[in-house]
């Protein structure tokens, strides 16, 4: 007899109340339960290629290596949820500007990843940032554009706190 | 690169088009795709490679909640058409398979679909298939050509005489007797030249899966059809055969590629067998049906190719020009039973571009594909070509050493020099400059210095070296070519509309998968008729509203598809340029006016302007006094082929370490030359480049897959089936050498198919040179440290001593 | 059916392909090691399982070779998590996270420092996010790094359960006696590992961490974790060594451990012969990534560069 879930968690910043069995996985629950498709499943049960990135309370997880039971309480980020006021996040820009996707299924999981680590590691070098995108596969562009975008918009979001300060 | 003088966007580095939905997360791939109601469906697939379906249960599957109906072979092999069928069949002499969607009375590889659920839901539908029992009584397994081709060894396809699917000699004669001829020609050349080599190859089995798995779903209505939605480079393909096979009326069919794909490098070409059941389940059923491919299946049944074995002996003069070449080509085909491609078409052509773009007189190349019990080959980049382009490679590295030359200068005497140029297997190269490319690549990569650095760092117990690799590779392929290989014609097509306000439309029948259209067509466009790119919009992929095209392959996008859109274009702004001097009386030709800045204008007289918008506002919405014999209305198709195939050629350079201790290396540098003629967007030629080359290492080092001796599939996870990440591939330097194809209204190539193809040459070449004083020459892939430390330490044993500073070794 | 060389599932199915978690009757979210216990205890008859970061249980959930009727969700009892000293001891609460362990400053030099090196490079950073100490010790995955960095050090674990009277019972396990063999663990089904104990390392201790793997996001080929003491002239007094992704999965290398006390870090050569030598009374399989000779050469040489950078870790001590 199964007891469905119910719980509430914020997601792009709104609060979302859902009931979900069980077993839904956090990604089927963003793409079919809330239209949020942006985040892409490209693996099956290995949770290797990390098309399906998302942040759970600001860190960078595989979505569907999670249930969505288990977001209660916690809040989620997805690719939808990255631009800022109407304004594409740095990472987007520079990822347009540098020409960083091809087909694009790689992309919201790796501007999901990089949202984070940029915001921990403020001036990655190359091969930081290669080590940090181990958990996404992409198989078009062959990293370097990504690369340079990263590290552009590592960049660009420094620049505008020395702005700013 | 700098921008192309001739043009004012063409050859600018312009961001994608693209880029700013996908970047948000708004692409509109198949599996974002919903239709209310669909019902989903779950394969069963074989656990087993070689086994009699004895008995298939599905009592308790179709009771099982959400289940509303399940299929096996039995269930719909008189109900539906096997393949083969005319149109998904080259014109080439091989063997077809029989087979329809789901498995009947055997299966033959591990994977292969055996029962279909179909459910309300995806997880139900799981559920219900575990339910499914299947009893097999087991065969024995044919694991590679080896076997299949030993007397006795079990025929894998009832009828069949034996396994062999496909058998051709391409010598450049096409009659037994003039084969025959020319066989017996290179005996003699081998006979009596002053230099012979004799080599084996091996080259594993591996492709370019793509990121996103494949999807079939469909709705029939009784009025309109089938409405197909197929992850697929073909759609127009698709729905004829899709026509053909479940006998409707092609008006019955449409077929719909997602306006966004997460790749296909070749593996979303085929008629799969999901591709022909999911649209019959629809119509049979009378609901909306989904199939959403999981990266299991994906691994188990997609995206294996390569997989060849080459015998070579290369004739060649002291000066070390090649004077004749023989191979003899093994192919483990897989079952074959995949329509279009059959997993044979893959090695044949790879067959006939083994002498790549070097000038080698005669030939005796044989290809032999054999059917065994894993999936069919399927098309993976660097189309057949991959093992074949390793192959030649190092060859010119092994002659190289062999007459203690250097291997550039191997390469730049036997480089084809002047064009056209037919090989002795009939092929066509059309235009380029070989030569230049390969110095253009060398002059960039400061080869002396490196040597030189090589030299001391050998003192010091250090092995660095540099490899070489070229390639040719199609570039759009002309229907004299592709109606043989395929069955189907090789043009590209594109229809050009501009509405009343000047706003343009390409509507292109092909499919991109990452390959850029939306940005490119729309250059190309805005470029012609002086308007901005944002006013261009570009729709792919439906056949109920684009002109025919065979798919997206071959780079047929940037050579032939964007050849179209430009005749197109330069055919609608002669129009408007007749209308505009007609209107103003001018004593002008078209050629005489500009399209720029949104404006049109005598070049003479830049004040005498009209807005391109309302000029074709004029000409559509008030077509009064138009110029005798022209009609109203902006809309025009073009249909482009080359008379010849078309090649583009890419030099690369690969610098390596290798540490002996454990065979394990590193690439610390990665320079290629592409010569793709005029570059309509750099940035976008280069993300090809990098892209490409990536695959090709990843398929040189890391993907492999992996059978076990009862031919279970080992290698159906992305933890088993290793793609390259960031951190294992370094930083690809791009550079151009640009001649320009006569052949295309831009002078463009297109580019992408081929580049893997270089790579497997570069890098072992440079594995190889680093480890010179031990004398390893390494004629299998994958490479992997483990290997090259066996080699070492028979090396080693034989030596009885610690590696020293030998020259190499003079025969 | 195999999911891979990665799976030690015998069993056979007919599905092939799942990518679905199999029925789940409950999820359970408790926020206290008493309410674990309560629910892993009243499982009445039901498969009850808990998740700690999942990222091994669900995949095999995903590939249903594991099918829990019950979930119990670890991931909110903060009385799991977190990192202290107690008399000198180091307690790492099971739950505590690798990217927590990586970069915890008690971990960063030293004694302990194999566990930070290990858990630094499983995976990916999204995996480093959710992954756990405790859950890697009680999957004890046939490669995996923690378990193998552990036995370098020798823990404690400590191991909860509620008896049929309600009362908690508690129990200490040394790691050599909780680690059995591939997927094998002492933990019964009813226990919940609580917290893994550091004993107070002797002076001059260091332990190092490193694994191989053909390419950069691999499941290692091998891991080998070495632990040590020296005297005050930088000589070995005694060593425990670990290797992982050997038939047997992690497990101690004693040939290894009986040889190394008397050596110093001067004697690299030594160290490699010892290795190599340890390397042939361990059971070594072949496969596509790596022939039985070659993981012995890594044997070797990774666990001479291991137990190289043990041996600077300890001496530092020295001077301190």
């Amino acid at each position: 007899m199964t007891t469905n879930v119910t719980f509430q968690a914020r997601i792009n910043g709104q609060e979302v109340t859902a009931t979900v069995s069980p077993r839904t996985l956090l990604v089927d629950f963003l793409r079919d339960h809330l239209g949020l498709t942006g985040t892409h499943v490209g693996c099956t049960f290995e949770g290797v290629c990390g098309a399906c990135t998302v942040q759970l309370d600001d860190e960078a997880v595989k979505s569907c290596m999670l249930l969505a039971g288990q977001i209660s309480g916690h809040q989620v980020l997805t690719v939808e949820g990255l631009a800022q006021g109407g304004s594409p996040h740095p990472l987007q820009a520079a990822f347009q500007d540098a020409h960083a996707l091809q087909c694009g299924y790689c992309t919201p999981g790796i501007l999901m990843n990089m949202s984070d680590f940029i915001g921990r590691n403020e001036a990655p070098t190359d091969d930081e940032i290669r080590a940090a995108l181990v958990g996404n596969l992409c198989r078009c562009t062959g990293y370097s554009h990504i690369v340079e975008a990263v590290r552009n918009a590592a960049h660009a979001i420094k620049a505008r706190k020395g702005a700013a300060a | 690169m700098n921008a192309d003088s001739r043009f004012a966007v063409i050859g600018k580095p312009v961001v994608r088009k693209e880029d700013v939905r996908l970047t948000a997360g708004r692409g509109q791939y198949f599996a974002d795709l919903r239709i209310p109601d669909a019902l989903h469906c779950v394969f069963v697939r074989s656990s087993h490679a070689h086994a009699e379906i004895v008995s298939i249960d599905t009592a308790a599957t179709r009771r099982a909640q959400g289940v509303v109906a399940v299929f096996t072979g039995e269930d719909i092999k008189d109900r539906l058409a096997p393949l083969p069928h005319p149109i998904v069949v080259p014109n080439l002499p091989g063997k077809f398979p029989k087979h329809w969607p789901l498995a009947v009375g055997r299966v033959k590889f591990n994977g292969e679909p055996v029962a279909v659920v179909v459910a309300t839901d995806r997880y139900l539908a799981e559920d219900a298939a575990e339910l499914v029992d299947v009893v097999y009584s087991d065969l024995p397994y044919v694991g590679s050509p080896e076997e299949a081709m030993r007397p006795g060894a079990p025929i894998i396809h009832e009828g069949w005489e034996n396994n062999e699917i496909f058998s051709m000699s391409f010598t450049g004669g096409y009659t037994a007797e003039t084969v025959q001829a020319n066989v017996d020609e290179v005996q003699a050349i081998i006979d009596a030249a002053p230099v012979v080599l004799c080599e084996n190859f091996k080259v594993h089995r591996t492709g370019v899966t793509a990121l996103e798995p494949r999807g079939v779903m469909a709705t029939w209505s009784e009025d309109d059809g089938l409405t197909c939605w197929i992850t697929t480079q073909r759609p127009h393909i698709d729905r004829l055969a899709l026509a053909e096979v479940l006998e409707l009326s092609t008006q019955q069919v449409r077929v719909i590629a997602p306006r966004d794909q997460g790749g296909g490098f070749g593996t979303k070409a085929p008629f799969y067998r999901e591709s022909i059941l999911i649209p019959w389940l629809a119509k049979t059923l009378k609901k909306p049906v989904r199939w959403l491919e999981s990266r299991e299946e994906s691994l188990l049944v997609v995206g294996q190719e390569r997989d060849q074995r080459h015998e070579i002996t290369v004739a060649a003069s002291r000066h070390g020009k090649i004077l004749g070449l023989r191979a003899r080509i093994v192919a483990d085909n897989g079952d074959g039973c995949m329509g279009v491609y059959w997993g044979f078409v893959m090695p044949v052509l790879g067959a006939v571009t083994l002498p790549s773009g070097y000038d080698i007189p005669k030939c005796d190349i044989q290809l032999r594909c054999y059917v065994t019990n894993k999936p069919s080959l399927s098309p993976s980049r660097s189309f057949g070509s991959f093992p074949g382009r390793f192959v030649i490679e190092r060859m010119m590295d092994i002659l190289a050493r062999r007459l203690a030359k250097d291997p550039i200068e191997i390469r730049r005497l036997n480089l084809v020099g002047s064009f056209p140029y037919i090989t002795a297997t009939g092929c066509h190269l059309d235009s380029g400059d070989y030569r230049k490319a390969l110095d253009t690549l060398v002059s960039s990569v400061n080869v002396p210095e490196f040597r030189a650095l090589q030299k001391t760092l050998r003192d010091q117990g250090r092995y660095i070296g540099v490899g070489f690799g070229t390639g040719v590779e199609i570039s759009g392929i002309a229907s004299d070519v592709f109606v043989q290989l395929e069955n189907q014609p090789g043009y590209g097509s594109a229809t050009v509309r501009i509405d009343a306000r000047g706003r343009a439309q390409v509507l292109e029948g092909d499919a991109p998968q990452g390959t850029s259209h939306e940005t490119t067509f729309a250059q190309v466009v805005a470029e012609t008729f002086g308007i901005s790119i944002r006013d261009v919009q570009v729709q792919t992929g439906d056949t109920a509203n684009t002109p025919f095209g065979s798919g997206s392959l071959g780079a047929r996008g940037g050579s032939y598809t964007v050849s179209a859109v430009v005749n197109a274009c330069r055919n609608l702004r002669e129009k408007m340029a007749r209308i505009f001097i007609h209107d103003r009386k001018l004593n002008a030709l078209p050629a005489d006016i500009e399209f720029e800045g949104g404006f049109v204008f005598p070049a003479l007289d830049r004040d005498n302007k009209v807005s391109f918008a309302e000029l074709a506002d004029r000409i559509i919405m008030k077509p009064i006094a138009l110029p005798p014999g022209e009609q109203a209305g902006l809309e025009a198709t073009d249909y482009f082929e080359a008379a010849k195939p078309m090649f583009y050629f890419g030099a690369h350079a690969c610098f390596v370490e290798v540490f002996p201790k454990t065979g394990e290396f590193k690439i610390s540098r990665y320079v290629t030359c592409e010569d793709a003629g005029t570059v309509i967007n750099p940035l976008i030629v280069e993300g090809q480049v990098q892209g490409g080359v990536v695959q090709g290492l990843s398929n040189a080092m890391l993907e492999e897959f992996v059978y076990d001796e009862y031919g279970q599939q080992l290698t159906t996870t992305f933890e088993a089936y290793k793609l390259a990440t960031a951190p294992d591939v370094p930083h690809i330097e791009v550079t151009h050498s640009f001649t320009p194809c006569p052949h295309t209204p831009l002078g463009s190539r297109g580019i992408g198919e081929g580049i893997p193809g270089p790579v497997p040459g570069a890098l072992v070449n440079a594995v190889c040179d680093a480890l010179e004083p031990f004398g390893i020459e390494i004629n299998q892939l994958p490479l992997r440290p483990d290997k090259i430390w066996h080699l070492l330490g028979a090396h080693f044993h034989s030596a009885q001593a610690k590696p020293n500073l030998r020259q190499a070794k003079a025969e | 059916m195999k999911s891979g060389p990665t799976s030690h599932f015998e069993l056979s199915i007919q599905m092939e392909t799942p990518m679905y978690p199999a029925p789940i009757e409950s999820l359970l979210s408790p926020t206290t090691v008493d309410e674990v216990l309560r629910a892993l205890s009243e499982s009445g008859g039901k498969e009850t399982l808990a998740i700690a970061g999942g990222m091994s249980l669900m995949q095999a959930m995903k590939s249903r070779l594991s099918r829990p009727d019950t979930l119990v969700d670890l991931n909110n009892v903060a009385e799991l998590r977190g990192i202290s000293w107690q008399d000198g001891a180091l307690r790492i609460g099971a739950m505590t996270r690798y990217v927590d362990l990586a970069r915890a400053p008690e971990l960063q030099d030293g004694a302990f420092a194999a566990i930070a090196d290990a858990a630094r490079n499983v995976g990916d950073r999204q995996v480093r996010n959710r992954g756990t100490i405790g859950g890697s010790l009680c999957w004890n995955y046939v490669a995996a790094c923690i378990p193998v960095a552990s036995l370098a050090i020798g823990p404690t674990l400590i191991l909860s359960s509620r008896d049929l009277a309600g009362k908690v019972q508690t129990r200490s396990v040394a790691i050599d006696e909780f680690l059995l063999g591939p997927m094998q663990t002492a933990r019964d089904s009813d226990e919940l590992l609580q917290a893994i104990v550091f004993a107070k390392p002797e002076e001059c201790s260091g332990s190092a961490y490193r694994k191989w793997g053909v390419s950069a996001a691999t499941l290692p080929i091998v891991g080998i974790g070495v632990g040590l003491t020296v005297d005050r002239g930088g000589i070995c007094t005694s060593a425990r060594v670990g290797v992982g992704g050997l038939v047997n999965g992690s497990q101690r290398l004693q040939a290894a451990e009986r040889a190394l006390p008397g050596l110093s870090a001067e004697s690299a050569g030594a160290i490699a012969d010892l290795f190599l030598a340890a390397a042939q009374t361990v059971e070594v399989q072949s496969d596509s990534w790596a022939t039985t000779d070659y993981r012995r050469l890594l044997i070797q040489e990774i666990g001479t560069e291991v137990t190289l950078k043990a041996f600077d870790r300890a001496t530092k001590g020295n001077r301190r």
